[in-house]
């Protein structure tokens, strides 16, 4: 028997202890490992923002925004000039075609919004919409009762309104051509309608055919119908009219040259030009701030650990003291007694530590939304993100565009990696040594002789 | 064998110096089973840790086998326990957690004997001091005081000592056991030419030893050697 497996005996020797000890140390290791976790998905996810939010301008027409206002639209002669421009990456540009208003009578006159399109919104207009419309606040006219309309909105490419790449859950992201009668729906409004990949339906008096469905992760933009570009352009009459574009700079340190470049080349009393910045820098707030915790939280306990082991190990040594002596009286020497005590202390930690893991990995995304629920900011920009406008004046956002920063904060996940446990076994060797350190001084203390009191 | 020169250890205690064992010489020679009588608190069990290099002597030297142990280094001291003494402690001092055998193999463990050699030995040093293979494998607090006496013995005998020290071996035990393990130390005195000291208040078994040394005060009052009979046995006095 060797010094390792004697050890690891020891550390089974008091089944009640060794409980008690292993639960301890798991339950602060799966918090020390959970908060890891979170550490980790919060900084994947500011590398993310950095990489992409805070790398996009949104253009449209100067006195227009979330449907309101008027203005000129922009045309497909601007998005060629912002191409052209230095740190661009590539531009996207939408066209957002909405519903249109018909009067509707009911102790007084209110409109209520029609749809060009056949299909059912998945999104209950409720209080807020029927407010909206029915104007029941000033004038005690009754609500009245309609659907929200269902809007199309031509995108370039198979890039979502943000320049992101869509989310297909089934189909395909490519139109089979530029002025295709081609579709990719929203996972909610498919649901609604029960559409399928091969699915028809009516828009603007012509048939459009389902190519794929998209899952964008909220319920506002599963609501999308998105129809390549020149379709939207064709449908609506609106040859060569854009309602937004989307600039993609090349770095974060460029924005603000590329803003001004743009603002420059299309006429800066033509467009406004926004950024999601302050969104992301909001959310890039949040994050870093529970990136903070979790990191500081994650310290604490896996120190907790570490304390809870030397408390531990020194009754353990303590308890031992004559054991200790008798070893060293038949022969054993210092550093054998004190590998004996650090193998057991590993031994505890690391039963800890598997408890501790598998506590982390199923428990470290519900923390992590914990995290993320506690530290929202406390005001966003909710007005950023225009959508594409309804000719009629009419609010049809059907997705957004730059998201708010509660919205950039959805989609942290947690990742079990092999790079994570190989850290996770590292720190609890470290927990181990630094847990068995003072007690291995104690060992080292321990005169032979002690065996011999009392005798 | 063991050569014993003007030994003093002093503690300090209330400001005081304490003298546990002061100016002790004697000679032990090799084979001899000797015992070491005294009051409680006279200094026998403080003279036996100096003996056994469990703890440093304050002046003085030990010579064993003509080698000067308080000149050693720490490493040479572990070595000295490991190889050329073996002990018995009075509470048995067995690792609880071990069988019998293991116990016994532990020493040939921090010697860097070979498995399978410790395994074999272990066995037969069992089977010497009166164990039977069934209770090999039984964990101390299975075993009775006199078997743990007999498988500390077999331990302290586990690397082949040429001296071993026992601290009240039969403290623990009733009369009728306390006698085989005298019997059987007298028997590995004779018989391996192993030299034995032991520490013991009782003087009955002291009468059984080839010498006694009695210490009063930490001091050497008598050395008392009894001359063995034709069979080996000491001739009681």
């Amino acid at each position: 028997m060797s010094t390792v497996t004697r050890g690891v005996r020891n550390a089974f020797r008091n089944a009640v202890r060794t409980s008690s000890v292993v639960l301890l140390l798991g339950v602060a290791s799966a918090l020390a490992l959970a908060l890891l976790l979170a550490n980790q998905a919060v900084r994947t996810k500011i590398t993310d923002l950095k990489r992409s939010a805070a790398t996009t301008l949104t253009v449209r027409p100067a006195g227009s925004f979330d449907g309101e206002g008027g203005g000129e639209p922009l045309t497909t002669a601007d998005t060629a000039k912002l191409k052209a421009l230095a740190h661009v990456q590539a531009v996207n540009q939408t066209l957002g075609l909405g519903g249109g208003r018909a009067t509707f009578s009911a102790g007084g006159q209110v409109e209520v919004p029609t749809s060009n399109v056949s299909l059912d919104s998945s999104i209950d207009p409720g209080t807020l919409g029927r407010r909206r419309f029915g104007g029941t606040d000033s004038s005690n006219a009754p609500a009245p009762t309609f659907k929200l309309p269902v809007s199309l909105t031509g995108i370039d490419g198979n890039l979502d309104r943000q320049g992101q790449p869509l989310k297909i859950t089934s189909g395909t992201t490519t139109f089979s051509a530029p002025d295709a009668t081609e579709a990719i729906v929203g996972q909610g409004i498919a649901t609604k309608n029960n559409l399928k990949v091969g699915s028809t339906f009516t828009a603007y008096s012509t048939t459009v055919k389902v190519v794929g469905i998209t899952d964008a992760g909220n319920q506002f933009s599963n609501d999308a119908v998105m129809v390549p570009l020149a379709t939207a352009q064709k449908l609506s009459g609106q040859t060569g009219e854009i309602s937004e574009l989307y600039i993609q700079a090349d770095s974060v340190e460029n924005i603000d040259a590329v803003k001004t470049a743009a603002g420059n080349a299309l006429g800066s009393g033509r467009v406004d030009i926004t950024s999601a910045a302050q969104n992301t820098n909001d959310a890039v707030a949040a994050l870093a701030g529970i990136e903070r915790i979790s990191l500081v939280g994650s310290i604490g306990a896996m120190a907790a650990a570490a304390v809870i082991l030397f408390l531990v190990m020194v009754m353990i040594v303590r308890e031992r003291r004559r054991e200790i002596g008798v070893l060293k009286a038949i022969g054993a020497s210092n550093v054998s007694v004190v590998s004996l005590f650090v193998t057991e202390a590993l031994v505890l930690t690391l039963c800890g530590s598997l408890l501790g893991l598998t506590l982390a990995a199923g428990t470290s995304n519900q923390i992590t939304g914990a995290l993320i629920s506690a530290n929202q900011p406390a005001a966003t920009d909710t007005n950023t993100p225009g959508g594409p406008r309804g000719r009629g004046g009419f609010v049809t956002r059907i997705g957004t565009t730059a998201q708010s920063a509660e919205q950039l904060l959805t989609g942290v996940k947690t990742t079990l990696g092999g790079t994570f446990l190989l850290e996770g076994l590292a720190v609890t060797i470290g927990i181990a040594i630094l847990g068995s350190a003072v007690p291995a001084w104690l060992i080292a203390k321990v005169r032979p002789a002690e065996v011999m009191r009392g005798e | 064998m063991l050569k014993v020169t003007h030994l003093t250890k002093t503690f300090a205690s209330a400001g005081q110096s304490v003298h546990a064992v002061h100016d002790v010489s004697f000679t032990v020679d090799e084979g001899v089973f000797a015992a070491i009588v005294g009051k409680s608190g006279s200094g026998k069990s403080t003279l036996l840790a100096l003996l056994g290099a469990l703890d440093a002597p304050t002046s003085g030297t030990i010579e064993v086998g003509g080698q000067d142990i308080t000149k050693l280094s720490d490493r040479q001291l572990i070595k000295y326990r490991l190889t050329r003494i073996g002990f018995v402690f009075q509470g048995y001092n067995l690792i609880p957690n071990l069988t019998a055998l293991e116990n016994v193999m532990l020493p040939m463990e921090f010697a860097g004997v070979a498995v399978g050699e410790r395994h074999t030995r272990a066995g037969q040093l069992l089977e010497q001091v009166g164990l039977t293979e069934a209770e090999y494998d039984r964990k101390p607090a299975r075993l009775s005081g006199g078997q743990q006496q007999r498988v500390a013995i077999a331990r302290a005998l586990a690397n082949r000592p040429r001296l071993i020290l026992a601290d009240e071996p039969t403290g623990n035990l009733d009369s009728a056991t306390g006698k085989l393990i005298v019997n059987l130390l007298h028997s590995l005195a004779r018989e391996h030419k192993t030299t034995i000291i032991a520490v013991t208040h009782d003087l009955e078994i002291a009468r059984q030893t080839d010498v006694t040394l009695t210490i009063s005060d930490g001091q050497l009052i008598k050395s008392h050697p009894r001359p063995r009979t034709a069979a080996g046995h000491p001739k009681t006095t």
